[in-house]
Formats: C-alpha cells, sequence, structure tokens
C-alpha cells in the first residue's frame, strides 16, 4: 500500500547522505546514528529515526555543522 | 519586573582588521536599503556576521560623511533563550534604543505593555513601537543575527506584522542559517527583499588569495590558493582554519594531504588546530563551551584549578585568531564563533561520556559550576538553563520558583514550559508542586485548557503522600489557580469557595499567592455586590502587597477598592485611591491606568470641575487605545459623549454614541450596551425625541432611564411606579449611588406631581447624603425643575450653604447658555412653550397669542422669556428660526 513518508508512520529507518568522509565519533552528536563512509568519499548517517520531529533535529544538527547533505532515503519494512 | 536583559547581546561584533574587504557585497547591502528586508541566509562558516560588521562600519563612515542620512544600527543577537515573544520583543526595543543613543525612550509605551500582568496582542505591542520608530527622523536599520535559533511561530508572525507596516525609515536585517518563516515569496514579488546566500559570501578564488596571502601572510602560489579553494568550496571557516594550520608549518606538505583527503573539511582542520593548542588551552576550550558567552570569571568558575587566568587564556585565544568574539569594546564578553562552539561542544561530549565514573570532565558539574555563576550574578535564565541542563531537578525547580514570584511572570515562560514538557511525568509526581508551577506557566500564558489536567495530575500525585507544610501549600497553590480560572468566567462563586481553601492551606510565608489570592476575593465579592466584603479584601490585598512589595497587585486592588469607594459615594477616598494608583504606575502603560484615570474623570465630573474631568478621560481614551482595549475605549467614549451632552453639544454626544454603539455590537461587548443605551436615551430626551426614548428605554429594560423619560413626559406618577422597587433594592443591596440617584429622580417625580412635601423631605435626605462628598452635578444635570426645588427648599431653610452653592452652578451654567448659545438644547420646550412658538411662527403678535389661549399678556411675556433663554437668542425672529433649525417646530 502507497503512503506518503512519516504522515502518521514512526519509527522508520532513514539513510541520509552526506558529502565527505565524517569521523565516527560523530555518532553520539548524532544521537546514535550510525556513520558510514562511502567508496566515493561521502558519508552515509543511518539509523531508526522515531517521527518526523526527530528527523528534523537530525536536520538542524546537519545544518549548524555546515554539511551538505546529498540525499534523504527512509527505507521500508521488509526491503 | 522582568528577569534582567544581557547588553551583550546587543553589542556589534568588531570588525577584524585583516579581513578580505568585500565591496560587492557591500554594495549590495547598500543598495538593499531601500527595500524593506536584507536576508543573509547560508550555512555556518559563510562570514555573515563578518559581513554585516565590515557593511556597518562602512555605512557609519559614509554616513557621517554625507551627515545628511544618518543611520542608526540596531543590533540583536539571538539565542535559544529568546523564543519567548516578550523576552525578544523586550530585547528588539533594548536594541532599537540603545541604537538611538542614550536619551532615547523608544518602544515606552510598548515595553511598559510587555511587562503588564495582563496578556497583550503582539500587534498592541508593536503598533506602539512602531508608532514611536515614525517619529525618528533618520534612517534605523535593526539587524537579528543568528535568526536560525528563533523557532517560536508568534514571533515569526510578530516579525511579519512589522514588516508588513514597516516605518519608512526603517530597516531589517537578518542573519539566519535556514529561511525565516515569513512570507518571502510576497516580499520577493514586491521587491522588498534583497537576498545574499552562500553562493553570493563565498570566497571568489581572488578574495581567498588576498585572504590567505594578505590577511594570513601566507606566501602562497596561486595553484595552492586554487586548491584550497577548491576542497572548501569557497568555505570561508574553512579557508580560515586551513590558514591558522599553516600558520609555522610546512604549507606545501599540509595543502597536498589536506586536498587529497575526502574527511570533512572541518574535522580535519579543527584537530590540525586543536593539536597545535598547549593541554591547558585545549582544556579551557573544551570547558567553557557549554556556555553561550562568557567573560573572565565565569571561565574561572569552570576551570579544574584556579592557577589558569581566564583573562589572560582569552587574551592569547583572541591574539591567535581561535574563533573567540568580542562581545563589548572593554573585552571582557566573549563568545566562540557558532560553528566551532558546536564542535569544541561535540568534542566535549565525547571526551565527557568516555571518561564517566573517573575524575575527568563531567557535563552536569560544569553546568552546575555556570548555574551557579549565573545566580551570584543575577542572571536567573541563564542559571535555571545551565541548571536543568545540568539535570539538578532541585536547583532547577528553586531557580524557576524564585522565591516567591515564579520565573515564568519575568520572561522565562519558554524556558520554563519547554524543561516541564521535557520532563517525565516520574518526576513531576514525585514532585506534585511542580504540576502546579506547570499549570501556574500554562495559565500566564493564556493556555487555560491544559491547566485543569495539570492541577488534577498534582492532586493525584499529592494522594498518599504526608501532609506537610509543603504538601498543604501546594494544595492551597492548586485551589488558587482555580480561583483564577474561574476569575477569568466570572464565576463568583466558585472564586470565592476556592479562594477560601487556597487561604486555608497556602503558607502563611507565601505572600505572593496569598495576596494574589485575597485580590481576587475582593474582585468575586465585588461582581456579588457585597461592597463591604469587596472593601475588606481590597484593603487586605493592598497592606499585604505592600508589605512584600509586590505593586502590581497592590495596583490592581487598589482599582477595586476606588471602585467600591465609588459605589459608597465616598468621592473624596476614591479620589485618593486613584491618585495612589497613577503614582504607583508611573510612567507604565497598563489597563489599570485607564482605570484610574476614568475613575477621576467621573469623581472630578461630579464636582463640577468639567475641565479636570475632561483631561482625565481623554488620558484613559488614549491609553485604552494604546493598550487596543475596545471595551475600556468605549467606556471613556461613553463618558466623553455624557460630558458634551451635559455642556450642551448634543448633536455631537449623538454622533459618538451612534459610533460607540456600532464598536460594542460588533465587539459583543454586551455589558457595555446599557451604559451606551441610557447615555443615547438621555440625548434623545435632550432632543425632545420622547417617543424613542420611551422606546429605547423599554427594549432594553433600562429602569433609570425609563422613569427619566416619564418625567421628561411629565408623567411622574408613571415614574414612580418604576423608582419604588429599584428604591428597595439599592437599598437591601446597600448600593449608596444608586440609592442617591434614585431619592433625587423622586423628589423631582413628585415636584412635578406638586406634592411638595415629600419632594422636600427626599431632595433635603439626598443632600444631606451629597454634601459630603461634593455632589454637584447629580443635582444639576436635572435642570431647571431642580434648580426650583431646590429654591423650595431652601425657602424652607434647609442647607442653605449647600443649596446656594448649587444654585450658583445652576446660574453660572445658564449665564455660559446666554454666551455661547449652543445648537442644541440644555433645557427642552415645555408643551405650552413649543404651542407658543408655534403661534409666534404663524405671525400672531403676544396680544392675539393671549386671546388665543386665554391667558394674560404678562404669562404670554414670561412664557417668551423662558422660550428665548432656552433658546440662547433675545429676538422673536430668532428664536423661531432656531426653533426650525433644531425641528422643533
Amino acid at each position: 500500500m502507497f503512503y506518503s513518508i512519516g504522515t502518521m508512520k514512526e519509527h522508520i529507518h532513514y539513510l541520509i547522505k552526506i558529502k565527505n568522509h565524517l569521523n565516527t565519533h560523530w555518532g553520539d552528536w548524532f544521537d546514535g546514528l550510525t556513520i558510514t563512509k562511502t567508496a566515493d568519499g561521502n558519508t552515509i548517517l543511518s539509523g531508526v529515526i522515531v517521527d518526523q520531529a526527530a528527523l528534523h533535529s537530525v536536520f538542524k544538527k546537519i545544518r549548524d555543522l555546515g554539511l551538505t547533505i546529498i540525499s534523504v532515503n527512509p527505507q521500508e519494512k521488509g526491503e | 519586573m522582568p528577569a534582567s536583559l544581557l547588553a551583550t547581546k546587543l553589542f556589534i561584533p568588531a570588525s577584524r582588521p585583516e579581513l578580505v574587504p568585500r565591496l560587492r557585497l557591500v554594495e549590495q547591502l547598500n543598495k538593499g536599503l531601500h527595500r524593506k528586508l536584507t536576508l543573509i541566509s547560508a550555512p555556518a562558516g559563510f562570514g555573515k556576521t563578518t559581513l554585516l560588521t565590515e557593511w556597518i562600519v562602512k555605512l557609519r563612515f559614509s554616513s557621517s560623511k554625507e551627515n545628511q542620512n544618518a543611520n542608526s544600527i540596531a543590533w540583536l543577537s539571538l539565542d535559544e533563550g529568546d523564543n519567548d515573544p516578550v523576552r525578544f520583543l523586550s530585547y528588539v526595543i533594548a536594541a532599537l534604543n540603545q541604537a538611538e543613543g542614550k536619551n532615547a525612550i523608544l518602544g515606552k509605551g510598548a515595553l511598559s505593555m510587555l511587562q503588564s500582568p495582563q496578556r497583550l496582542p503582539a500587534e498592541a505591542v508593536l503598533t506602539a513601537l512602531i508608532n514611536d520608530i515614525i517619529t525618528i527622523p533618520d534612517r534605523i536599520v535593526l539587524v537579528l543575527d543568528d535568526y536560525h535559533l528563533i523557532e517560536t511561530q508568534p514571533i515569526h508572525d510578530a516579525l511579519a506584522f512589522l514588516l508588513e507596516h514597516l516605518p519608512p525609515q526603517m530597516h531589517l536585517v537578518i542573519a539566519t542559517r535556514q529561511d525565516p518563516g515569513l512570507p518571502l515569496g510576497r516580499l520577493r514579488a514586491r521587491d522588498q527583499l534583497t537576498e545574499l546566500r552562500a553562493a553570493d559570501l563565498r570566497f571568489t578564488p581572488s578574495e581567498a588569495a588576498v585572504f590567505l596571502n594578505h590577511g594570513m601572510k601566507l606566501n602562497l602560489s596561486i595553484e595552492d590558493i586554487s586548491a584550497l579553494e577548491t576542497r572548501t568550496e569557497g568555505w570561508i571557516t574553512g579557508l580560515q582554519l586551513a590558514a591558522i594550520s599553516m600558520q609555522g608549518q610546512d604549507t606545501s606538505s599540509f595543502i597536498q594531504s589536506f586536498t587529497g583527503s575526502h574527511r570533512f573539511v572541518l574535522d580535519y582542520l579543527v584537530e590540525e588546530v586543536l593539536m597545535q593548542q598547549p593541554e591547558n588551552v585545549q582544556e579551557f576550550l573544551l570547558r567553557t563551551s557549554i556556555l553561550d558567552r562568557f567573560c573572565a570569571s565565569l571561565c574561572e568558575a569552570l576551570l579544574p584549578d584556579a592557577e589558569n587566568s581566564g583573562q589572560e587564556t582569552l587574551a592569547y585565544l583572541e591574539q591567535t585568531n581561535l574563533f573567540i568574539v568580542p562581545l563589548d569594546n572593554e573585552r571582557r564578553w566573549y563568545r566562540y564563533h557558532r560553528l566551532f562552539a558546536d564542535l569544541l561542544g561535540q568534542r566535549l561530549h565525547q571526551k565527557a561520556s568516555s571518561s564517566a565514573g573517573d575524575d575527568g570532565i563531567r557535563m552536569a558539574e560544569l553546568h552546575n559550576r555556570a548555574s551557579i555563576w549565573y545566580e551570584e550574578n543575577g542572571l536567573e535564565i541563564e542559571a535555571f538553563l545551565h541548571a536543568v541542563s545540568s539535570n539538578d531537578i532541585e536547583h532547577a525547580t528553586r531557580l524557576m520558583e524564585g522565591g516567591g514570584m515564579p520565573l515564568h511572570f519575568r520572561g522565562g515562560a519558554t524556558p520554563v514550559l519547554r524543561w516541564l514538557e521535557s520532563l517525565p511525568t516520574t518526576v513531576l509526581d514525585a514532585k506534585p508542586s511542580l504540576w502546579v508551577m506547570y499549570a501556574s506557566a500554562l495559565s500566564m500564558r493564556g493556555q487555560m485548557s491544559g491547566v485543569e489536567e495539570k492541577l488534577q495530575a498534582a492532586e493525584k500525585a499529592l494522594h498518599g503522600i504526608e501532609q506537610d507544610e509543603i504538601a498543604r501549600n501546594t494544595m492551597g497553590h492548586i485551589a488558587a489557580i482555580r480561583a483564577l480560572i474561574a476569575a477569568t468566567q466570572h464565576q463568583t462563586k466558585t472564586i470565592i469557595a476556592q479562594s477560601q481553601r487556597a487561604l486555608e492551606y497556602l503558607h502563611p510565608d507565601n505572600l505572593p499567592v496569598r495576596t494574589a489570592t485575597i485580590w481576587k476575593l475582593g474582585l468575586a465579592y465585588q461582581l456579588q455586590g457585597d461592597l463591604a466584603e469587596a472593601s475588606r479584601a481590597f484593603t487586605e490585598a493592598i497592606s499585604i502587597s505592600q508589605i512584600s512589595g509586590n505593586t502590581i497587585i497592590e495596583i490592581t486592588a487598589s482599582i477595586g477598592l476606588g471602585q467600591v469607594q465609588e459605589t459608597e459615594n465616598q468621592l473624596h477616598l476614591a479620589a485618593k485611591t486613584y491618585h495612589g494608583v497613577l503614582q504607583l504606575i508611573g510612567e507604565q502603560l497598563q489597563p489599570s491606568g485607564c482605570e484610574a484615570h476614568l475613575g477621576l474623570a467621573r469623581i472630578f465630573y461630579e464636582w463640577n470641575d468639567v475641565d479636570t474631568a475632561q483631561k482625565h478621560a481623554q488620558q484613559s481614551l488614549k491609553m485604552a487605545q494604546q493598550l487596543v482595549n475596545i471595551d475600556r475605549s468605549a467606556a471613556c467614549e461613553v463618558f466623553l459623549a455624557r460630558l458634551k451632552l451635559s455642556q450642551g453639544d448634543v448633536a455631537s454626544a449623538a454622533a459618538t454614541l451612534t459610533k460607540v454603539r456600532q464598536s460594542v455590537q460588533q465587539h459583543n461587548l454586551v455589558h457595555q450596551i446599557p451604559e451606551v443605551i441610557s447615555a443615547q436615551v438621555l440625548t434623545l430626551i435632550k432632543l425632545n425625541n420622547l417617543s424613542e426614548a420611551a422606546h429605547l428605554a423599554e427594549k432594553q429594560e433600562l429602569p433609570f432611564s425609563q422613569a427619566r423619560v416619564y418625567l421628561a413626559q411629565r408623567d411622574p406618577s408613571a415614574a414612580l411606579t418604576v423608582l419604588r422597587p429599584l428604591r428597595k433594592q439599592a437599598e437591601a443591596k446597600g448600593e449608596a449611588d444608586k440609592y442617591l440617584k434614585i431619592i433625587i429622580l423622586q423628589a423631582c417625580a413628585h415636584h412635578t406631581n406638586g406634592e411638595t412635601s415629600e419632594a422636600i423631605q427626599l431632595i433635603r435626605e439626598a443632600m444631606g447624603l451629597a454634601e459630603p462628598n461634593g455632589f454637584i452635578r447629580i443635582f444639576v444635570d436635572e435642570g431647571l425643575p431642580m434648580a426650583h426645588l431646590l429654591s423650595e427648599a431652601a425657602a424652607q431653610g434647609t442647607m442653605p450653604n449647600y443649596v446656594s452653592k448649587l444654585l450658583a452652578v445652576f446660574e453660572a451654567e445658564a449665564q455660559k447658555d446666554d454666551l455661547s448659545p449652543s445648537q442644541q438644547l440644555v433645557d427642552p420646550l415645555s408643551e405650552r412653550e413649543i404651542e407658543i412658538l408655534n403661534l409666534i411662527a404663524s405671525g400672531l403678535k403676544n396680544k392675539e397669542i393671549a386671546e388665543q389661549l386665554v391667558i394674560s399678556l404678562n404669562t404670554v411675556l414670561y412664557h417668551n422669556k423662558n422660550i428665548y433663554s432656552k433658546l440662547g437668542v433675545n429676538k422673536r425672529t430668532l428664536a423661531v428660526a432656531k426653533a426650525k433649525e433644531i425641528n422643533l417646530i
């Protein structure tokens, strides 16, 4: 069934791609999101984000560090 | 009494000498001045603040040179604590005043509205402020830095309102990391917006070259500069960190490894920079990173030992360009560059969590020390915020309670509510007084719907707890808040029951809540008409609030007392009370000021000092309009209309009343309608339009007005029938003011009815009640019949001094009418006089009139004299003309 991202559904696993390699110790700063470096020189922040408000708080932290967002992808269950 | 404001937030950061001149951007900012808003929206580290300081220096220089179009700059550095509309607007006003110089009193009215205990719409505050700004001769630029920290919609709305009504001499600049919640699309479409974004702000290759080689004195090749520029994408903070890292290093190997890395620029460079610092400096940086701003003594409070001098380290940091920004000219207060502070904070967090348990850095400990420092230095909101960050619930609670005057009554409602919302219910349940504070803060914000729920949670949490002093005080506070909610809904019985419960349970030393509760009790008794109890409660509230210095309650309780004194006919006492209120209020703009002025207007009018009455009423009206208080404005306008009526200006009184009636109906101010209609009935009686007057009085069920209409219709028995039950009612309730009015009307009615002895007896009683308080108008406004009655009373030797004083006023009124014939009649013509006037108009001579009416010639001449005097003329022809003019014939 089709649903729009995050309207009602909560606890979605997100993949947020960020430009450049981010040091893994930023994991705490991002409330425990996993930091993975990609081969193309970028970083993926991944983990379960409880709701839209929490997602925006992650965006705010990204903003405050001056990081560049490349993409944001929610992963549906069972994928 | 708002919590104190920090002057450092208003300081324009110093412009650094070694910076790269950014003429193209300065030019764009200059051009933007004729638009409403300049928006500088870019991520952290793009030099937004630095650009603004450079521009401001140039702007000041050029305006001092031209000396015609002076610009003053108001600067406000925002932080998270400013998410409270009251605090935000207080800072904006403070910034504007600082910009305008020492003697500026901009936004004085707006500020007192913000400090008023009643919540006022932001539009009203801003309108008052805008009206002040319009009077400034020169241009004023308001800069809001770090606007992304504002997340409260009411503040965005207030700013949108300000932009919509921006005075022509004002310009707004917003620097932010994200686009603000303002109608940017509309502003763009109307060409009212100038935007500078990341693409505009980043260093061009040539700017990077100037910065690295000239500013930072590195001797780099064009290739190296280009490599750095590409790696950092012109990001200024990146280039700055790179330049600092390269000081005293082999630049080419640094550039090689830096540009060859995929690592996030900041990660790479901050490590480089920090590693170059001595250990004690690293420690200093980490520990102080929890502070939004700092001075040497605050830093020392956070350091592990007293050996490190805060002042020296700060000087060293400034000298080595380690991202610290001075916040004043004396180099006392500093803050870190925001991005750097975030990075340090992250490192501190990491270090604290990895060393948990041992004697390394503990976050809670640092926040606790900061909180104590702020508290000792009188900055309560900052102290509270750090206590919250240290998770010290006891300490945060104590700061929130503020020794009886809670922080949420002093501009701290947002952080207080945010904290209480964040606490788990188990914590609140363990400390039921927190639930009560929660309810109190919500009610202070006007969020009444959530209040009862919190109070019930408090009661549930109290259940089963030992009833010690603290628990009992909490129970008292719950009842006090319930009484407050009932007061907003005028539920007198609930107010009284809850207030009495509150007073029983509240701790004797809890004076702020006790005083407010006693005042509410007075209000309830006043609403119920129990004047003695109301007076007792107000007097008690006043005396306790004087002891505890609670001016707000002293003022509101005094207004209540003054009104009770008026109802008791104690005009001298009431006037004294109102004057006291005005003294307490001083220059502030408060609804209580309106009440006091209007009360004085009523009293001075009664004393026949019409000029003073008018001045007070107009002052009251002005205040009510500034407060956008339609209810009070209407009350003032009705009073002023009655004043006009008494001066014979019936036409303009009628026009005012029509206008007020529309406004009152439009805003559904039901309780004002009887006042307005009564005044309209008086106007109609003066215009001799008795049928319409009777219709209005009957339709609105206004017995006083009905009695007056009957008297005007020469039907005294009907008037007496209406007045009899009214008098019983007033006697039963002890309403002295109504009683006096009633017996005066009864006296008039009996007099008209030819029952002279009853009339004299009543007027004698009335005078006995009225004389000690100097009543005049209550008699004089009844017109000629009253003058006759008083003369007869005097003839019988009743209170000769008072009567002659009153008759002198009648005399003066009559003379005034002769000197300046007013357009309308103070004293309506009798039916006989109108009859005679009609005969005059038809061309009959006096003798012919006498014959036709079968009266003597002398009687006709007597009537003529009265007609002339009432119409303010001295000839038959003029009398006819005047009578036609006002549609009498």
